[in-house]
C-alpha cells in the first residue's frame, strides 16, 4: 500500500548551505564579494580590467567562471592579483560548492574585494547564491531595452546593473530611459550605471559604488 | 533552466527520505516551485527520469505545483498576485514591494511503497 511521506526539503538546500558557509568566511575576513553576471559578450571581463586599472590591484582577487578556456584569467593576469579560474565543463552557472572549492586557493585574509565573474548566462547564475554580498548584472546597450522584463529573476536579485557600451548609442535605436523604466519595474531598488568600458565614460560612478561598499564591509 | 542540476538534488533528497522510512520504491514526488524560479515541469521530469535510472525512484512521477508570485506593498500593506512580473502595488502604485511567495523550490512529499 502506498504511503505519503512529508519531506519539505529545499531543493537548493545544499547549495544554500555552501553559500552561507562561504559568506561566513567572507565576513570573518572582511572580504566584500561581488557576483558579476551577464549574457556572453556584455563586457564583464572588460569591466573587470577597467575596474582593476582604476582601483589598483591591492587587496583584490578574482574568481573566473567559464565553461571552457582560461582566456579571461589570462586577460587579467597582467594585474598580478590572485586569480582562480573555474572551468565548469558543462554547467551553465557557478554554484556555492564551486566557489567553496575555489576559496581553498585564496588567502582571504589579504583580500578586501573578491570579484566573481560568473558564466555568461542571463538565466541560471541568478538562481544560485554563492555567498556574495552583491549580485551585479552587466547589460550592454546592444541587447535591447526589454531584457530586464525577459529575465526578471536576474534583475530582481541584482542590486546594481552596469549598462555597458554606451559609446555605441549614436549607432542604435536605443532608449536608456526605457531600459531604466523596465528594470525599475522589476526591481525599484536597482542602481543603474550607464558606462562605456571603451571610452571610460561613467566608470567613476561604478568605482565609487564599489569603494563605498568595501569600506562598509 | 538547469533542470539537470535540480533533478540530481531532488533525487538525493528523495532517496534519503525513502531510505529513512524503509521504502522499496518511490512512485510519486510532489514539488513546489515558485514562478520566479522559471522551472519547466516537463524538462524537470525528463531530467529526473535520466538521473533516477537504476534507483528506487526510477519511473517515479514528478508532480510540479507552480506557485504564483505574491507580494506585499510596503507602503499600504496590500497583498497581491504579481502579474507579468510587475512588482508595483495595484492600489497605490508604489514599487516598493516585498516578495511573499514565488521563490519556493522544494520537495514537498513523496509517495512510496
Amino acid at each position: 500500500m502506498a504511503i505519503t511521506i512529508q519531506v519539505l526539503n529545499s531543493i537548493l538546500e545544499f547549495n544554500d548551505t555552501c553559500a552561507s558557509e562561504n559568506r561566513s568566511l567572507f565576513e570573518k575576513n572582511n572580504t566584500y564579494v561581488v557576483n558579476l553576471m551577464s549574457s556572453p559578450g556584455a563586457g564583464k571581463t572588460t569591466l573587470l580590467e577597467k575596474t582593476l586599472e582604476r582601483m589598483g590591484p591591492e587587496g583584490v582577487a578574482v574568481i573566473e567562471g567559464d565553461i571552457q578556456t582560461t582566456r579571461d584569467a589570462e586577460r587579467l593576469a597582467r594585474f598580478k592579483i590572485p586569480i582562480v579560474q573555474i572551468n565548469t565543463g558543462a554547467a551553465c552557472h557557478l554554484d556555492g560548492q564551486m566557489i567553496r572549492n575555489a576559496l581553498k586557493e585564496l588567502d582571504l585574509s589579504r583580500i578586501r574585494l573578491l570579484l566573481i565573474e560568473n558564466v555568461g548566462n542571463l538565466v541560471c547564475p541568478a538562481e544560485f547564491r554563492v555567498g556574495e554580498h552583491a549580485k551585479v548584472a552587466v547589460l550592454s546597450v546592444t541587447e535591447g531595452e526589454d531584457k530586464p522584463l525577459k529575465y526578471p529573476l536576474m534583475f530582481r536579485e541584482s542590486c546594481v546593473c552596469v549598462l555597458n557600451k554606451i559609446d555605441l548609442l549614436p549607432h542604435l535605436d536605443y532608449s536608456v530611459d526605457e531600459v531604466v523604466k523596465n528594470a525599475r519595474q522589476i526591481n525599484p531598488h536597482l542602481e543603474l550605471f550607464p558606462v562605456s568600458c571603451k571610452t571610460g565614460e561613467g566608470l567613476d560612478a561604478w568605482i565609487h559604488w564599489l569603494g563605498s561598499k568595501m569600506s562598509h564591509a | 533552466m538547469h533542470e539537470m542540476a535540480l533533478a540530481q538534488n531532488i533525487l538525493d533528497i528523495v532517496l534519503d527520505a525513502a531510505r529513512r522510512h524503509g521504502a522499496h520504491r518511490v512512485r510519486r514526488i510532489s514539488i513546489r516551485a515558485g514562478r520566479l524560479r522559471g522551472i519547466i515541469p516537463e524538462q524537470l521530469q525528463f531530467c529526473f527520469g535520466f538521473v533516477a535510472k537504476d534507483s528506487i525512484a526510477e519511473g517515479a512521477d514528478l508532480s510540479v505545483v507552480t506557485v504564483p508570485i505574491k507580494a506585499r506593498c510596503k507602503a499600504c500593506g496590500r497583498e497581491f498576485l504579481v502579474e507579468e512580473f510587475k512588482f508595483i502595488c495595484p492600489d497605490c502604485n508604489d514599487p516598493h514591494v516585498e516578495t511573499l511567495q514565488g521563490l519556493e523550490l522544494l520537495v514537498e512529499n513523496i509517495e512510496v511503497v
